[in-house]
């Protein structure tokens, strides 16, 4: 995998305007599926984040079509499209997917870091 | 006094009697001494609560009164669930139960022995309905707030738990050792019967931890709501 | 008259009077639903009204049999019914229905159901003890949100009353009763007093009686209040068999506490937990229930706030909270449990809040809606998701400022005045049934939520089939077989459908069967079952019915069955002889009757549709949810779960529906009004004759 660029990092990092928001929602028995609109990397994390109250609802093909296009980041969106291939179930590309996010969040930051530094 | 009653003593009791000329010289299971003392076999039943775990659903109340008079009422319920739905957990409920009391004031009061220990079940302190006139003195004598003793307003009578003993509308058979209908019908286990007689000066002697492993699965804690004393 | 008390209270605010009315000619209804639809029709003078807040109309809060007794979740239900606010294009003759203990201390008080009509010149409230009952000046609670309301009426009556030895003292007919409950009240907040379309009646910290804007009619009469206070009990005819059915609701189908076990299936399967969209504030609670519940879903805290919010009222801030503290699950959790207590208080209906507010946003960043904007708005948009863009946004709500100035008469209306007619046809804004929110399970994916609604009068929100959902689908997201398989499951519960149902073909809700005369009667059995079942005797749509149950072996549910069924309880509480089916037929006559109040108020077949994106656009969930399986059986006729997601309703198709399901519900089909040939054969000639005096009879077919 290539370093991630100093403005790549930021880039990712960086919230998205709302017209380039995306639809996702959360799921809780039984009262059903309410939307979560998200707008960053890191809201994709933590909306991901494994928590026994409820579960994330999301299209993963759509994820990663968002993630390339509007985060801009091919690598990500290319290991949720995997993922979301080659895991047993839903909440385990979740639980996968939220690993991943988290650790690209942890290399930018890295990165970020490092430069100022 | 039947044999039976008199093997289940394990620690006698001595209270200064009520001294209104007439008592009878027996009241149930328990027996007046000369010089007006009242031995009072200690009851082989109690009903213990857990204040924290309670849903406040009052099934205990209505199903109480059903089994006992055929009407859903919280009135006449033995066992009286208050609550204040604003109120911070675990002050919002208060379970109020009959403590079957080791020297029962309610037993000593009554001028006609129908509040009674019953040899017959397991020495739990029962009114007979027959033999109740009406005159409230073991609602008067009840130390505990709110009293744990009910006037029937519709009958003119007293009542006060009896374990289930005296129950037409349960098919099971009640009493100790055997069904009491709130601790059955309790959807989460927050009432339990036991045979040890809780600690009688302790204000929480009756207040129980009842929220196990599987409460703590569903999200709540297990905190002891009272530190031992 | 076992189960009912036999008096019904009707109170008229305009003249300040009360009387006794005999339930003897209602109980026919059951109760609840049934018994107020009757009332409404017996004691609305002008059932032409199409504005709730109007002081014509007469709204009912009736009881059941079942209230005030150990019926598994029934005891502490309620039924509000009366013509609603809000509503869109028409604020149809509606329904509402809360929980707590008001059911069952009205019961207690000797009271079957309150019928208030009329309009008070001053706001009052209502006080009821036992048999004494007071209309008195609520000067000292009017502007005072629905907790200090509440709080101010118990210290006043306590006050009033003697307490002797821990025990309020009340007068009774036959000498003094006894309780130590406080009183039960029902109240309106600012959001009613300023009569909000989205104004609620609540009761105790979390019991509301959300759809159909309640809250605005009580303050349009200037009600603020009513209190009832009782000692008295609820006869029971067989109480052996009360109490036995309710130890086998537990021993056989519900779940345990102390034993969860999250395989297990079933609206009474699950154990008793909190229902939150969000971290529970804290692990110090309690679950909390409704009187008489078999496993509670709310709960309270040791924190000061957050006492009974659950559900939808943890919803509709949560993603904008969560938002706002970037995933901080616990820092989220307060403000989502502080915004929906703030609703109970301000006494808001929290349902078209979650999609409401997403569509305000979009307004917001399409700058369309702001300070000098089109839609004028001074909130700060900015902070969203924020507690103190929640307490702006609600107070605006709750007092018709603002951005809630436009939003006073409803949601949708407020999109044709904003000249957004658009957003309701696109589904931009979700509200796909009269004027309503879509409520998480879209009509093109879960058929009988859809079709139930819109030949009724609001969101049905009756969850009976929609476990089947979450069975099958909790299951797939999880890579787990389903605990049933799908023609299993439709095998069990289309046996509880009798006779409406002769086939598991009922539950298949693939594409070519979806208009079916199968799925219709699905939709039948569901909407008498719910109007008697649910609505009438008051069944807890959280917990009933039951149709399948894991903790069964053979995972048949408590419904119908002969340990625990609906029929076992009602004949035990009443000493009828009735079946399950009796009391669909019952269900049938109710729909029937609010039918016909909805054909004098104006209602055509016609007007029988759901917003345009509905029959338009195909059903992606906003793309929320890959998938929505459901059973259904493929080609060679084999039972899968399949998704029905990306598809929409075809408007032929489902018009041809309509003319079916008026057909069998005696209905005119050219105008889906009834027949009197149909009412007659339901003993409601009586109806027919203000039907047809008011020119508005069905056609004989």
């Amino acid at each position: 995998m290539k370093q991630l660029s100093k403005q790549k990092a930021k880039t990712l990092l960086e919230p998205v305007p709302y017209s380039q928001w995306l639809s996702a929602g959360r799921m809780l028995m039984p009262s059903g599926i309410h939307k979560h609109l998200l707008g960053s990397l890191s809201e994709v994390h933590w909306f991901l984040e494994p928590t026994s109250k409820s579960l994330p609802s999301i299209d993963f093909d759509r994820l990663a079509d968002w993630l390339e296009t509007t985060i801009k980041d091919k690598h990500i969106a290319g290991e949720v499209r995997h993922t979301a291939e080659v895991s047993s179930s839903y909440v385990e590309t979740c639980k996968m997917v939220y690993e991943l996010v988290g650790k690209r969040i942890s290399e930018a930051e890295e990165v970020l870091n490092n430069a100022h530094s | 006094m039947s044999g039976k009653a008199g093997s289940t003593i394990n620690r006698r009791t001595f209270l200064k009697a009520l001294g209104a000329a007439g008592i009878a010289a027996s009241a149930g299971g328990a027996i007046l001494l000369p010089g007006n003392l009242l031995v009072m076999p200690h009851s082989e039943g109690f009903l213990v609560v857990d204040m924290g775990k309670c849903m406040g659903c009052g099934t205990c109340m209505t199903t109480c009164s059903l089994t006992h008079h055929g009407k859903a009422s919280l009135s006449l319920s033995r066992i009286q669930i208050e609550q204040n739905s604003f109120a911070n957990w675990p002050d919002d409920i208060t379970m109020s139960i009959c403590r079957q009391c080791k020297d029962a004031p309610c037993v000593s009061a009554c001028p006609v022995n129908a509040n009674h220990v019953d040899s017959e079940n397991g020495m739990v302190r029962r009114i007979d309905p027959d033999r109740c006139i009406g005159c409230m003195q073991c609602i008067a004598a009840c130390p505990y707030l709110p009293k744990r003793l009910q006037w029937d307003p519709v009958q003119r009578k007293v009542q006060k738990c009896d374990l289930c003993v005296d129950t037409p509308y349960l098919k099971e058979k009640g009493g100790p050792g055997n069904t009491q209908a709130c601790v059955k019908v309790c959807p989460v286990g927050a009432i339990a019967f036991i045979d040890k007689m809780p600690d009688q000066k302790s204000p929480h002697g009756y207040e129980v931890n009842l929220r196990g492993k599987g409460w703590e699965k569903t999200g709540g804690s297990r905190e002891d709501l009272h530190s031992k004393s | 008259m076992f189960g009912f008390t036999g008096k019904i209270l009707h109170i008229n605010l305009t003249t300040g009077t009360s009387k006794t009315i005999p339930t003897e000619k209602y109980k026919r209804w059951g109760g609840g639903h049934g018994m107020g639809s009757a009332l409404f029709w017996d004691l609305c003078e002008d059932k032409t009204i199409t504005d709730g807040r109007d002081s014509k109309n007469v709204v009912c809060i009736a009881t059941s049999p079942f209230s005030g007794t150990n019926v598994p979740s029934a005891g502490g239900r309620c039924e509000v019914v009366g013509v609603g606010v809000g509503l869109y294009p028409v604020s149809w003759f509606t329904r509402s229905n809360f929980g707590g203990r008001f059911s069952a201390t009205m019961k207690y008080a000797g009271w079957d159901a309150i019928v208030i009509s009329g309009k008070a010149a001053q706001p009052v409230w209502l006080d009821i003890r036992n048999d004494s009952v007071n209309i008195r000046s609520a000067k000292d609670i009017w502007g005072k949100d629905t907790k200090t309301t509440q709080e101010s009426i118990w210290q006043t009556v306590e006050e009033e009353t003697e307490t002797i030895d821990g025990w309020q003292q009340l007068p009774t007919p036959k000498g003094s009763g006894y309780s130590t409950q406080k009183p039960a009240v029902l109240a309106i907040g600012p959001a009613g007093e300023n009569q909000v379309a989205t104004a609620c009646l609540v009761h105790d910290a979390g019991n509301g009686a959300g759809q159909g804007g309640f809250g605005a009619v009580w303050g349009s009469k200037n009600l603020k209040a009513i209190s009832f206070y009782g000692t008295g009990s609820v006869e029971i005819a067989d109480p052996a068999a009360l109490v036995q059915a309710r130890f086998d609701a537990k021993e056989f189908y519900a779940g345990d506490v102390d034993n969860p076990d999250a395989s297990h299936w079933g609206p009474f399967g699950k154990p008793a937990k909190p229902v939150l969209f969000c971290d529970e504030p804290s692990k110090k609670r309690r679950t909390q229930s409704c009187q008489g519940c078999i496993n509670g879903c709310r709960g309270r805290y040791d924190i000061g706030y957050g006492n009974e919010v659950s559900c939808q009222e943890t919803s509709w801030y949560s993603s904008f909270a969560q938002k706002w503290v970037k995933g901080d699950k616990q820092k989220a959790s307060a403000i989502i449990m502080r915004s929906g207590e703030l609703c109970n208080r301000l006494g808001i209906n929290t349902y078209p809040l979650g999609e409401g507010l997403h569509w305000l946003e979009h307004l917001y960043h399409e700058g369309l809606l702001g300070p000098d904007k089109a839609i004028s708005s001074s909130l700060d948009w900015e902070k969203i998701g924020s507690p103190e863009f929640a307490e702006q946004f609600l107070q605006a709500i709750a007092t018709g400022n603002d951005i809630g100035k436009d939003l006073i008469d409803g949601w949708v209306q407020a999109a044709y005045k904003w000249g957004r007619e658009e957003d309701h046809k696109t589904g931009k804004l979700q509200f796909p049934y009269w004027g309503m929110p879509e409520h998480g399970y879209d009509p093109r994916a879960e058929l009988e939520w859809g079709f139930e609604t819109i030949m009724c009068d609001r969101d049905m929100n009756s969850h009976c089939f929609n476990w089947i959902f979450w069975q099958a689908n909790i299951s797939i997201l999880f890579g787990q077989r389903p605990f049933l398989a799908a023609d299993k499951l439709a095998e069990i519960v289309t046996s509880k459908l009798a006779p409406y149902v002769d086939s598991p073909a009922a539950l298949d809700y693939s594409t070519p069967n979806m208009y079916s005369d199968d799925v219709m009667q699905l939709t039948r059995w569901h909407i008498h079952y719910s109007r008697f079942w649910k609505n009438s005797t008051l069944l807890c749509d959280f917990r009933w019915a039951d149709l399948f149950n894991t903790h069964t072996p053979d995972s048949h549910g408590a419904t119908g069955s002969e340990k625990a069924g609906e029929h076992v309880f009602w004949n035990a509480v009443t000493g009828d002889t009735m079946s399950l089916a009796d009391g669909l037929e019952i269900g049938k006559q109710i729909w029937a009757l609010d039918n016909a109040i909805w054909t004098l108020q104006g209602r055509h077949r016609d007007v029988v549709k759901f917003a345009d994106y509905i029959y338009d656009q195909p059903f992606t969930k906003g793309e929320l949810l890959p998938f929505f399986f459901w059973p259904c059986r493929d080609e060679k006729g084999e039972w899968h779960y399949q998704d029905v997601m990306r598809r929409s309703l075809d408007r032929d198709k489902f018009e041809d529906w309509k003319s079916r399901f008026y057909t069998l519900e005696g209905c005119d089909p050219e105008t889906g009004w009834p027949t009197r040939t149909s009412l007659a054969a339901m003993d409601l000639a009586f109806v027919a004759d203000e039907l047809e005096k008011n020119q508005r009879i069905g056609k004989e077919g």
